[in-house]
């Protein structure tokens, strides 16, 4: 039987970690949009694996997503995603999904996209207005900013250094002075160079920037002689993209090393938590492996655990960012 | 506050999650029973308890593949010793992932994770349930059957229409004859080889008395075959329950991925087929917003 034994451990001390102001007991959480909390959470008990739970984005009104096919499988190396940001909305999130998750015992990271930068503002005044917020259920919110920029004609208000400066200054004015709540942005790697990007997010005031989101991909069906995707190309997420997620991380890293960075993109295995945080994330986000083992997590934490007692660590976010200053 | 979905019917269908997890198995058995079809005997170490219609995610573990494969859990089998709990899936030849499959000997070892999803309506005594397969869409009406025998409910109360392309295609006809009875069994084939030539609405027009005795039906198979049925029965019989098992591409089957939506005109966000289902009624179903859009780009020369 794989199920996780029933007889709870704590996360192990050497996995605990601090991203900017919020601590974080593990610094191992799920990539926002992949994961099922309360499922997921029947076959491993989910407090002793992650230090929070990242909801699937919310946008501030129900989405209904892109119609089928939604997905292909990329052979050996991962899958696309073309959801559409399918979600039931800001105010259906905050009466259940955050109190579920909250409920099982895990902090809750909010995943939030809006299309105006007015309306990442009035998305966070929201969410520090409601009832999970003063109950101190969301430690922060991650923008996700692969939403288009409605009011900028359509264009990703990631792809821009200008438009990520507008979200942030928005919903930072959103969540108010002094909030506990902190703010992470979301950055895509479909731009020339991700530095721009996250020297305008530091300089907007984030507490921590996520990297990576999914690269564009796309698939066709040669027999059919049709891209097999409606809206042509989706998010390729997996395996394949760690090697590119690791060189945003250290890249960043290197030019910013005051910046604060979760690491995601293609996380599948313990090697890949080590190199993520030796390439400069102070904590990790795992997605699509979720898809193949829901047991994942315990597996990290399991592992990552034996790795540092082997090794003699003590804590493991001591090795942020070794590779890059370690000759 | 978004309106929650009224999906009053799916609460009400039987779902079994005692035994909910990533099961280590093996296979005992992969035997072609027709051209494309395989029945694969899995084995685990422990309980692995059900209700019929209910799925398991099959862990491809060759490289090469990245995602699970959803199977319908088909029939409950005797474990050999030191295995708990072995059963059976009934799976085609598709892709590359089930072609994989295919090659796998006995002693190949995989994950299963399970039991996931809602199950068909658990048969009643005294309530005819008219079964509706197709091709591989036969699988969970094996274990609805082998539930009502369980039961004690006797041959004859419930039936199965089972449509495939030809005679090649029906190797497991012999395990449903012994389950249904075979005069509560009616094959048809789309090259007329064997049984009723032509479809399962072919069959049923054949057999309309069959319809008059159900109480329900409940189908499974290519969803242009369900959709029909639904069609044809929306015209034949329009106040007998007719119950769907969807096959979706199913990435995570936990709820995770958002990737296996259907739109039901009861709810007015897209439902995870995975998780809400993947039994429906087929009247809530809305099968063209359903069904996958392609661009007509391109063209080509063809």
């Amino acid at each position: 039987m794989s199920t996780v034994t029933t007889t709870p451990t704590p996360v192990p001390l050497a996995l605990a970690t601090t991203v900017g102001k919020t601590p974080l007991r593990s610094l191992i959480m799920n990539a926002s949009g992949c994961f099922n909390p309360s499922l997921f959470h029947q076959l491993a008990p989910l407090p002793q694996c992650l230090g929070a739970i990242v909801t699937k984005t919310v946008t501030p009104q129900p989405r209904g997503g892109n119609p089928q096919y939604r997905t292909v499988e990329l052979a050996g190396v991962g899958m696309l995603n073309s959801i559409g940001l399918q979600n039931p909305g800001l105010d259906y999130a905050l009466a259940t999904d955050v109190p579920v998750s909250a409920a099982l015992g895990c902090p809750v990271v909010l995943s939030v996209s809006a299309e105006t930068p007015e309306a990442f503002g009035d998305l966070a005044h929201r969410i520090v207005q409601s009832a999970p917020a003063q109950a101190g259920q969301v430690i922060a919110l991650e923008l996700n900013l692969s939403c288009p920029n409605v009011a900028k004609g359509g264009v990703d208000f990631g792809s821009n250094p200008q438009t990520i400066a507008l979200a942030i200054t928005a919903a930072r004015q959103g969540l108010g002075e002094g909030s506990s709540i902190a703010l992470w942005a979301k950055l895509t790697p479909n731009v020339a160079s991700m530095l721009p990007m996250a020297e305008s997010a530091s300089s907007a005031g984030v507490d921590a920037v996520t990297i990576m989101n999914t690269l564009l991909g796309t698939a066709i069906d040669v027999k059919a002689r049709r891209f097999i995707l409606p809206r042509i190309s989706g998010g390729y997420s997996g395996p394949g993209v760690f090697p590119v997620a690791l060189h945003h991380v250290q890249n960043v890293h290197r030019h910013f090393p005051q910046l604060p960075i979760i690491g995601v993109g293609g996380i599948e295995t313990v090697e890949n938590v080590l190199a993520m945080v030796m390439a400069g994330a102070s904590a990790v986000q795992v997605g699509t492996a979720c898809f193949r083992s829901p047991l994942v997590f315990a597996q990290l934490v399991d592992g990552l655990a034996s790795w540092c007692g082997v090794e003699g660590v003590g804590v493991l976010s001591e090795l942020c960012g070794v590779a890059v200053y370690t000759s | 506050m978004l309106p929650q979905p009224e999906i009053p019917f799916l609460s009400a269908l039987p779902t079994c999650t005692t035994s909910l997890a990533d099961h280590d198995a093996v296979v005992l058995e992969n035997r072609c029973v027709g051209s494309n079809f395989y029945v694969m005997q899995l084995a685990t170490p422990n309980t692995l308890a059900f209700v019929p219609g209910q799925f398991v995610m099959i862990d491809l573990p060759q490289s090469g593949f990245f995602l699970r494969r959803p199977m319908s859990i088909m029939q409950v089998i005797d474990a050999p010793e030191p295995y708990r709990q072995a059963f059976s899936i009934f799976y085609k030849v598709h892709g590359k992932g089930t072609q994989a499959m295919s090659t796998w000997p006995i002693g190949q070892a995989t994950r299963v994770l399970g039991p996931l999803g809602k199950g068909f309506p658990l048969p009643v005594s005294g309530q005819s349930q008219l079964m509706v397969g197709g091709g591989i869409g036969v699988a969970p009406f094996v274990a609805v059957q082998a539930h009502a025998r369980a039961q004690g409910i006797p041959l004859g109360q419930n039936r199965l229409v089972y449509g495939v392309r030809s005679s090649q295609d029906i190797g497991i006809l012999p395990e449903l004859e012994a389950l249904f009875g075979s005069e509560n069994l009616l094959v048809c084939t789309q090259d007329g080889s064997q049984g009723i030539a032509g479809t399962v609405i072919d069959a049923l027009t054949q057999r309309s008395e069959w319809l008059a005795d159900a109480h329900a039906v409940l189908t499974c198979g290519p969803t242009p075959m369900m959709r029909a049925l639904a069609g044809f029965l929306d015209k034949q019989a329009p106040a007998l329950p007719l119950w769907v098992s969807l096959e979706e591409r199913m990435p995570c089957g936990t709820g995770a991925c958002t990737g296996c939506v259907i739109t039901l005109n009861t709810s007015p966000l897209p439902v995870k087929t995975c998780i809400e289902g993947p039994v429906f009624l087929a009247n809530t179903i809305d099968w063209e917003a359903s069904a996958p859009k392609t661009l007509a780009v391109g063209g080509g020369c063809k």
